[in-house]
């Protein structure tokens, strides 16, 4: 009996466990229509919307925009969802845009001596955008934290744009099965 | 054995019971949901999720994740305007316009309106403190030395948003106890010691890395923190002034001598400066060095000495 108890609360455990580590973004528009494969791809603007009450200070800055874009284009093309993709690309078809709807920059040298202590953390709604109609035709919220003392605060803008690209590809794929049946 | 787990089984499904509750009460909220992008959600159960920043609206047979960017109104089911209680401060129109990091910071008016150029990461490139230091020694080391007033100046290096380099230099106040402050006597009865001064005094030479944190939520970047710890040497002088009257050959002698060492010290220090305008600000500091003063026999003798600083700071 005890034995038996015994691995029912590991398995709880592992479920929780399991919970508390699953992909950290919820989509707000599912992908309904297909991509084509040709079409290039642009990274838009990333805009603010930070609470009023936001510090200026603590936004982040341009040079960090300018990484999450990096990452967006790296993570994008690992995927090969689109023919190409860069920045303010004037013949692209589709455009991937985001607003930052929180954000902390953390701090390296806390997280590194004190642990959890500095951690830095992202959320921002990713939209990709047809722009031969301008809808967005797929969104959604992604967050991401940095809480190791090894690891970059950059960390987070990748954890985010990989996220973003898997779950675009997971919603082709999926759109592919439908059409398929 | 068992009656752990039988308690942990009770509270589980206890903990289960609540947040159970707690979910069922968030998601009972209903009322209208308007989006920007046109859509109308009636009188429809919603719930708020301030961790990703989505409002998810409960239909018969639907489920809709809306994000607060794309939300533009929504009514309790008496019809009152709640928009700006469930968004919050996400009520507001979006902008693209980011602050460089090379941007620089201004103080005057500058903090509730962003704009290029108005505002800078770190509060300085180079500073310079200059400011008096306490000084307590203590330790057995340091035996016989009472605290005095010293002073002392600090080189700051900002290497990036948050570290620097910083020099130090400090002359400790420190001075012979009264139990130990006229070391010599005279057993000649015709030798009388008139005066004898025997003093001390420190300087440190201190390299250390530092790390500062703005403090913007608590005084709106008026004032920051820093922390600090270190490498460097101290160098220990002794002074002694001996007049000396020889009553057979009626001369007074006066006699001095000097010697100092220097031994090799790590310190730690934190402190806070507050801003009194752009470039010049209060600083307010603690210090601990800890003296490798030596040994023999493979025991290694330490000397403390604990430092209590005020300053001016000026920003560059």
């Amino acid at each position: 009996m005890t034995m038996q108890n015994s691995i029912k609360l590991c398995l709880l455990l592992f479920v929780l466990f399991l919970f508390s580590g699953c992909a950290q973004y919820i989509i707000t528009q599912e992908l309904d229509q297909p991509i084509s494969h040709n079409s290039p791809c642009s990274i838009g603007p990333i805009t603010d919307e930070l609470p009023e009450d936001f510090s200026e200070e603590d936004k982040p800055t341009m040079e960090a925009i300018d990484d999450l874009k990096d990452q967006l284009i790296q993570c994008l093309n690992k995927e090969e969802i689109f023919l190409g993709i860069r920045r303010e690309l004037y013949e692209a078809h589709y455009e991937v845009t985001g607003s930052i709807l929180d954000y902390k920059k953390g701090s390296g040298f806390l997280r590194f001596m004190f642990g959890f202590i500095g951690s830095a953390k992202i959320t921002i709604e990713l939209r990709l955008v047809d722009l031969s109609s301008n809808d967005v035709i797929f969104s959604g919220n992604f967050k991401a934290a940095v809480t190791s003392g090894y690891a970059s605060g950059d960390e987070m803008y990748k954890k985010v744009a990989r996220d973003f690209a898997k779950a675009l590809k997971k919603g082709l794929k999926k759109l592919d099965k439908e059409r398929n049946g | 054995m068992t009656y752990v787990f039988k308690t942990t089984k009770i509270i589980l499904l206890i903990s289960a019971i609540i947040l159970g509750t707690i979910a069922f009460a968030q998601a009972s909220d209903v009322g209208t949901i308007i989006t920007k992008s046109g859509d109308k959600y009636e009188s429809t159960r919603f719930f708020v999720d301030r961790d990703y920043r989505i409002v998810t609206v409960f239909g018969d047979d639907f489920e809709k994740n809306i994000s607060f960017t794309n939300i533009k109104a929504v009514y309790n089911s008496n019809g009152d305007d709640i928009t700006a209680e469930i968004l919050g401060g996400y009520y507001r129109y979006q902008k693209e316009s980011w602050r460089s990091e090379n941007d620089s910071y201004g103080m005057e008016g500058s903090l509730s309106e962003p704009k290029r150029g108005g505002f800078r990461t770190k509060p300085y490139n180079v500073a310079v403190r200059v400011g008096t230091n306490f000084s307590i020694p203590f330790s057995d080391y340091y035996e016989g030395i009472d605290p005095g007033i010293g002073f002392d100046g600090d080189l700051i290096l900002a290497v990036s948003t948050e570290v620097d380099i910083r020099f130090m230099v400090s002359k400790s106040g420190m001075k012979i106890s009264d139990e130990y402050s006229e070391p010599f006597y005279s057993i000649d009865p015709n030798v009388v010691i008139l005066n004898q001064d025997f003093s001390v005094f420190a300087m440190r030479y201190v390299l250390a890395i530092q790390y500062h944190q703005r403090l913007t939520r608590m005084t709106g970047g008026r004032s920051y923190f820093y922390t600090y710890t270190g490498i460097g040497a101290i160098n220990h002088k002794f002074d002694i002034d001996v007049e000396i009257w020889d009553n057979s050959s009626s001369i007074q002698y006066n006699m001095n001598t000097s010697s100092s060492e220097t031994k090799v010290l790590i310190n730690l220090g934190f402190g806070g400066v507050v801003l009194m305008s752009n470039r010049v600000g209060l600083d307010f500091g603690a210090n601990l060095d800890m003296v490798f003063a030596g040994g023999d026999y493979g025991n290694v003798q330490y000397g403390y000495i604990f430092d209590l600083k005020f300053g001016l700071m000026a920003l560059f």
